[in-house]
């Protein structure tokens, strides 16, 4: 391997927390092989490693992304650690399997506490986006802009073509009752 | 402004201290308003969390990018091992142009994968096309070779043969082999025992010769179906070429068999005779069906003509088992089995049978049976008359 390109932890961690692809993707292909194998040997498909080592990928971006989050062990063993909870729980609950995993690395014992609720949230929030796709233009792109890009109300009326903020305002206005009872009308059934 | 713009307004810190105060007042006093205000706050909430949400489906869409890089990847190193698997950083774009890219939604984002699906995709077309002139050389060089290989076809047919040679010696040893383990299972199966049945009602019983060809301490003659029929016998004579051992039962409280129900029979049967046998595998008798398959018996034997292949299910302790045929004459006597095939068992002709028993020294007293008793009767019945000649002989 070239010198220049192998980076220290550090600056793995760092390209993480900055968004830069180019280290994500390499820590990502570094240490799929390692989750493949540990899914694998313990009675998993490809498919599934792949799911479970993006899940925990994941977990460990927004993890890191949390200013008052720090990484108290290698991000292989951070990854390695989060797949095998994640593995646990799904393979106990494939086959109601009680028994021990086969290790290939050494692990950390991670929280568990926010767990259950981030998979509620999570189902929060494929309904609003549901919802949102459902708003329409050019509600959806002024509600996208405002609350979630967190633009102000002068950027988008430039960008929308509003004559004033003031204008863009009251647009902005309508588009949230509106998505409020669409929102209101999709969690009836739930 | 409206009450949501209010809320709105509250929950983006927006108000003066005195404007945060009165809602704030208003939410102690007035329920309605205070859980309006709640569901409003838990809407935007839910709202602005919807940036996690939508980065996190980004981060998983650029996650399967580089799974498919990877997976791309070790299929370019698995066919071209010396192209560079570690040269990401190299060619990626800067994040920076990445960050600006991003908000402008799916167009740029197709771009984005173009971008970096085009490596790969270059990689494995190249890999393609190497593969496709590989082809091309190696269906060349293959037929040129086919022109060699005719010259040596013969050659080549030679030693088939002679492979052939060497592996029918090979299955002539093993056969041989063969026989000596069950030569040897034999020998194992006398310490326990076999089967024999009357053949004389002075108490002379048939047996087969490997059961006691070891000289054993006693040889003890056992009845389950007659009462206290337990008696010590001796070996008076045996024929070890067809297997066959007479033993006489020597005991005071043995007063003779009485009349035997069945004769022997000395001409050979026919081909597809329906024959049937009675055997003491363990200690009840067992009853089998079969018919004579060949009229002649193991091939390799001395002299296979004086014995019979049939179809009857032979196991260990049917040594010695006599076989009738459907009218209850002696046909013969269970001798063994082939071992690496089955449903084929042995047994030695009754007319061998009876010439041994005409070679005993006169010292023997011997009436042979005249009448057959069982000619007339179903199948059950002579079984049951049967059973009473037929015995254990157990050997220790």
């Amino acid at each position: 391997m070239d010198k220049a390109k192998v980076l220290s932890e550090e600056q793995l961690i760092e390209g993480l927390c900055n968004d830069n692809e180019a280290v994500m993707s390499k820590i990502y292909k570094m240490y799929y092989p390692m989750v493949e194998h540990f899914i694998i040997t313990n009675g998993g498909l490809q498919e599934e490693a792949k799911d479970i080592y993006q899940e925990a990928f994941i977990v460990l971006y927004e993890n890191l992304q949390t200013p008052d989050f720090t990484l108290t062990c290698k991000i292989k063993t951070y990854l390695y650690s989060i797949c095998r909870r994640l593995w646990l729980k799904r393979f106990s609950y494939k086959t109601k399997y009680q028994g021990e995993l086969k290790d290939s690395e050494d692990y950390v014992l991670l929280d568990e506490s926010n767990q259950e609720q981030q998979q509620e949230t999570e189902l929060m929030f494929a309904m609003m986006q549901e919802a949102l796709d459902k708003l329409g233009e050019p509600c959806k792109t002024i509600i996208q802009d405002y609350y979630i890009n967190q633009m102000n109300m002068v950027q988008i009326a430039d960008k929308m073509g509003y004559t004033n903020a003031d204008n863009a305002k009251n647009q902005k206005y309508k588009c949230l009752m509106r998505l409020k009872k669409i929102a209101e009308n999709m969690s009836i059934p739930t | 402004m409206t009450e949501i713009e209010l809320i709105e307004a509250y929950h983006e810190k927006r108000l003066s201290p005195v404007e945060i105060l009165q809602i704030e007042e208003r939410m102690q006093t007035d329920v309605a308003f205070a859980a309006r205000v709640q569901e409003h706050l838990e809407f935007l909430q839910n709202l602005h969390g919807l940036r996690k949400h939508q980065k996190r489906q980004q981060l998983h869409a650029k996650l399967n990018v580089f799974h498919a890089e990877l997976l791309a990847e070790n299929q370019q190193v698995s066919s071209k091992p010396t192209t560079q698997a570690n040269n990401v950083l190299a060619f990626e774009p800067t994040p920076s142009t990445q960050k600006q890219t991003a908000p402008q939604g799916r167009r740029i984002d197709l771009q984005a994968l173009r971008h970096k699906y085009l490596r790969p995709i270059s990689v494995a077309a190249s890999a393609a096309v190497f593969t496709f002139f590989c082809t091309l050389y190696a269906v060349d060089y293959t037929s040129s070779v086919e022109k060699k290989q005719l010259s040596s076809y013969k050659q080549l047919k030679k030693e088939v043969d002679n492979l052939k040679n060497r592996q029918r010696d090979l299955e002539i040893k093993e056969n041989n082999i063969a026989k000596q383990q069950e030569a040897q299972n034999q020998m194992q199966e006398s310490r326990f025992g076999g089967t024999g049945f009357a053949v004389a009602s002075e108490g002379l019983v048939v047996t087969s010769y490997h059961l006691v060809q070891q000289k054993p301490d006693s040889i003890v003659i056992e009845s389950n179906k007659l009462q206290n029929f337990r008696y010590k016998a001796d070996l008076v004579y045996y024929d070890e070429a067809n297997d066959l051992a007479l033993l006489r039962i020597n005991d005071s409280r043995f007063k003779g068999f009485g009349k035997l129900p069945y004769t022997f029979k000395n001409k050979d049967a026919d081909l597809g005779e329906e024959i049937f046998t009675l055997a003491h595998p363990k200690e009840e008798v067992v009853y089998g069906t079969g018919v004579i398959s060949s009229q002649s018996g193991y091939e390799d034997a001395n002299n296979p003509t004086d014995s019979y292949q049939v179809s009857i299910p032979v196991n260990p302790g049917y040594s010695g088992s006599p076989v009738f045929d459907a009218n209850g004459n002696v046909l013969g006597l269970i001798a063994g089995k082939q071992a690496d095939s089955e449903g084929v068992g042995f047994a030695v002709k009754s007319n061998k049978l009876l010439q041994v028993m005409s070679e005993l020294p006169d010292s023997v007293p011997l009436n042979l049976p005249q009448q057959n008793k069982l000619s007339k009767l179903k199948r059950t019945q002579q079984l049951k008359k049967i059973q009473d000649f037929v015995f254990q002989v157990k050997v220790y």
